[in-house]
């Protein structure tokens, strides 16, 4: 479960990038957090996961409030960035061991973790080498495999089919599936409207910080348009 | 021409940013540069001056004054030579910016130069700390004549660029032939340590006389024999030191031509070598570190042991740094330049052990030399800025800003435990000191390294340098400078202690007692302060 209540940020006292958002999201709901560019998607996302503090509301992640207490907040997130920026100088299994001794992942879960994903990833062959040597969809899917390593509730995802190759795209959308099958919480952003539409249970769209609309998308398309259209009437200016 | 000047003023804006970017404020920002440079610099150039001050005195009764130049044209040309390989590696090799260049309607000739003029503008401001002071008093006592001061400037602009010229000769084909090799990155660190300790085993080993030491004292009858030396490569040396000597000025502009048409020389073909192979030695992808070899041996037995949260933390601090060349390259030199030179002072006697009868200024001494090992904070003084865009992997483990601050901490702290290490060596070994002398010393360096690595800690955590895609912008900026200012006020207080204590009648083994306490204090004091920003103020961090 997370929780956002009356969640505000802004950047060196500018604009609201994120403007009094409240939004719940449910266990076991692929929910989509949709918004033009700039909308205060990722900048919403870097405060669920502790990256940025909020100028004033409350995030809780399953019962933990973000703020009170950080560090279980964090253990139960998993979390893949919009940009793969890693240490390029550690090899992909070295990463990975790094992240599972971070969160206390035994030697023998992680070794069945690792080795399935990256099978399933097509990591394998690349998992010695340092990460510079990965292209960006690599650094994408060594990160997801990181994020799912110690088995999180809640999966945090900023745009993740950006730069991914239509296999392992295919294959994010598994693994997004099984996780809320299993009863996980999965928040993920995105701008391209198909995905959400074929992918999610429920979507909320912000537009310049503000929520502007949220539900399914039978209540969404209530009068039988297209989620694009909507979305283009809603975050019109 | 025109491409060429606009590359040199892009190169030297880019080198001249210091610290955060954006933060804006740039002539009040330059000022406070200055003052930090001010601060840490002019005891070492007061005190230079001081010491060639008094060496000219003890000099002149025998006619022997002209030595003074013959060490500052030596030291400095060494300088250059060993900051030469880390400044043409920084611009050459690590800068990371060919990519961007190359596209660019530039000629190959024009890069290599406007990179070399970069050097050679640090090599000056390098190398002035210690010419400077030495070439005023030789002018100031006024045994040169009215031609002295034009030829002096004349000769610190040509004294750089020769040992540039000999570093360029070592670094490019290092570069070269390591390029198509699987781990470059070591063979290069490595190559240019060791052409390092080789050019330092031959200045000292074979160039220092060892005989009877006479009236002036063995270290500085190093560099005045050795314009009576014939060694080819350091002739030239000895021109720029009997041009400024000399008492007639056709004599002195005979010496300087000669000195400067060989420089001139030189650099060409450092400029021809570098053109011939920069671009070859720079070109290829990245090393494919450990390389394929097939599933089982990938993901083979073993390779998932486990670790506690914070020894990966450590593990993987160490591991980034020792990887990324040019983070080594700056920590080995800040930390060992000193323990260096303080093992060569100490073989060549007289300078760092100064007999069993000054146990006591021996002991402080070295101390002083590893607490500055972690003053420089090459380590501690970047360790926030390093992570850089990664930032964000940090703050998203379940992990306090406590345990991250201390993982650093102990990275920065094993550069000065190897610092001290080499100066207890050099007591012991070279100095022949009492390894009870030895001991006591890297106890009280190390227990002031504690409070000075932790000053750059938290200065790097108040402000670090996270906007960078090249990796020297992480470690090239002001938080060193402040680093360093921290451990000169840092140790101007323990002297002042100690000072007053010595005033009281206090011993010499009660001194020691009072700084080794005063330092385990400021460090415990230090260890505290670093809680509160590393619980606020890292959490608030952006990359
Ligand atoms: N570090 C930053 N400093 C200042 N403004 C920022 C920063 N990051 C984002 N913004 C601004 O905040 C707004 C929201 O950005 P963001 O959350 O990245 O949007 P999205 O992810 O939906 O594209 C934008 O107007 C953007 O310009
Ligand atoms: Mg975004």
């Amino acid at each position: 479960m997370i929780g956002f209540d009356r969640v505000t940020k802004s950047y060196d006292g500018g604009v609201r990038a994120v403007d009094e958002l409240t939004l719940t999201i449910h266990p076991g709901e692929i929910f989509g957090f949709l918004g033009p560019n700039g909308a205060g998607k990722t900048t919403t996302i870097k405060m669920l996961v502790g990256l940025l503090r909020p100028d004033g509301g409350r995030i809780t992640v399953s019962g933990v409030e973000t703020l009170q207490d950080p560090l279980a907040a964090k253990r139960k997130i998993g979390y893949v960035p919009d940009q793969p920026e890693v240490y390029e100088k550690l090899t992909g299994l070295e990463y990975l061991n790094f992240i599972a001794d971070v969160f206390l992942v035994g030697a023998d879960a992680r070794a069945r973790a690792i080795t399935r994903c990256l099978d399933q990833f097509e990591l394998t062959d690349a998992a010695g080498d340092r990460i510079q040597s990965y292209s960006h969809g690599m650094r994408q899917k060594l990160l997801l495999t990181a994020a799912l390593l110690h088995d999180p509730e809640v999966l945090v995802l900023d745009e993740p089919m950006v730069g991914l190759d239509p296999r392992s795209s295919h294959l994010l959308k598994e693994i997004m599936r099984e996780h809320c099958g299993r009863g996980g919480t999965l928040f993920f952003s995105t701008h391209v409207l198909e995905v959400a539409e074929k992918l999610c249970d429920r979507v909320a769209i912000i537009n310049r910080g503000r929520l502007i609309a949220c539900g399914t998308m039978e209540e969404l398309r209530a009068d039988g348009r297209s989620l694009e259209t909507i979305f283009l009437e809603l975050t019109e200016k | 021409m025109r491409p060429f000047f606009a590359l040199l003023k892009m190169l030297f804006k880019q080198a001249l940013r210091l610290g955060p970017a954006g933060s804006g404020g740039g002539s009040r920002r330059t000022a406070l540069v200055l003052l930090a440079l001010a601060t840490a610099g002019s005891p070492l150039v007061l005190g230079l001056y001081a010491v060639f001050n008094q060496v000219y005195t003890l000099l002149a009764p025998a006619g022997e004054q002209a030595a003074v130049l013959t060490m500052a044209v030596v030291g400095g040309q060494s300088i250059v030579l060993l900051f030469g390989l880390y400044y043409l590696l920084s611009a050459f090799y690590y800068a990371g910016d060919l990519p961007l260049l190359l596209p660019l309607p530039l000629r190959p000739r024009d890069i290599v130069g406007a990179k070399l003029a970069l050097v050679l503008a640090g090599e000056y401001l390098t190398v002035s700390a210690l010419v400077v002071p030495i070439f005023l008093v030789y002018g100031v006592r006024g045994a040169g004549g009215w031609w002295y001061w034009p030829l002096a400037l004349a000769v610190f602009l040509v004294l750089p660029v020769l040992p540039l010229a000999v570093s360029a000769v070592i670094i490019f084909p290092l570069m070269r032939f390591t390029a198509g090799s699987k781990n470059r990155e070591l063979f290069r660190v490595v190559g240019s340590l060791l052409a390092v300790a080789v050019y330092l085993a031959v200045r000292f080993s074979v160039l220092s006389p060892r005989e009877a030491p006479g009236r002036v004292g063995p270290w500085l009858r190093i560099g005045h024999t050795l314009s009576g030396l014939s060694w080819a490569a350091f002739l030239p040396q000895a021109w720029a030191a009997d041009a400024l000597a000399a008492t007639a000025p056709v004599r002195a502009l005979a010496y300087f031509l000669l000195f400067a048409a060989v420089s001139v020389f030189l650099l060409v073909l450092a400029l021809v070598l570098a053109g011939k192979w920069f671009f070859r030695g720079a070109a290829g992808g990245y090393g494919a570190g450990l390389g394929r070899g097939g599933r089982e041996k990938i993901l083979g037995r073993g390779v998932f042991g486990s670790r506690s949260p914070l020894a990966a933390l450590v593990f993987k601090e160490t591991r980034v740094f020792f990887r990324t060349p040019v983070f080594v390259m700056n920590g080995l030199i800040s930390t060992f330049i000193f323990p260096v030179m303080y093992f060569i002072g100490s073989r060549n006697r007289g300078w760092g052990y100064a007999g069993p009868g000054a146990w006591f200024t021996t002991v402080l001494v070295a101390a002083g030399v590893i607490v500055f090992a972690a003053g420089f904070g090459p380590v501690s003084a970047t360790a926030v800025s390093r992570e850089g865009k990664m930032l964000w992997v940090s703050k998203h483990l379940p992990l306090s800003g406590r345990e991250q601050m201390t993982a650093k901490l102990v990275l920065a702290l094993l550069f000065p435990l190897a610092a001290a290490v080499v100066v207890a060596l050099a007591l012991v070994l070279a100095a022949g000191a009492p390894v009870r002398d030895a001991f006591q010393a890297l106890l009280l360096g190390l227990a002031g390294a504690w409070p000075a690595a932790q000053a750059g800690l938290i200065i790097d955590l108040l402000h670090p340098n996270l906007d960078w895609s090249d990796p020297q912008r992480a470690i090239k900026g002001f938080n060193g400078l402040l680093a360093l200012v921290a451990t000169v006020v840092l140790l101007g207080a323990a002297a002042a202690g100690a000072g007053l204590l010595a005033v009281l009648g206090v011993g010499a083994v009660g001194l020691l007692a009072f700084l080794f306490l005063f330092f385990l204090l400021s460090g415990l004091v230090l260890f505290h302060a670093l809680g509160r920003p590393a619980e606020r103020r890292y959490p608030v961090l952006e990359a």
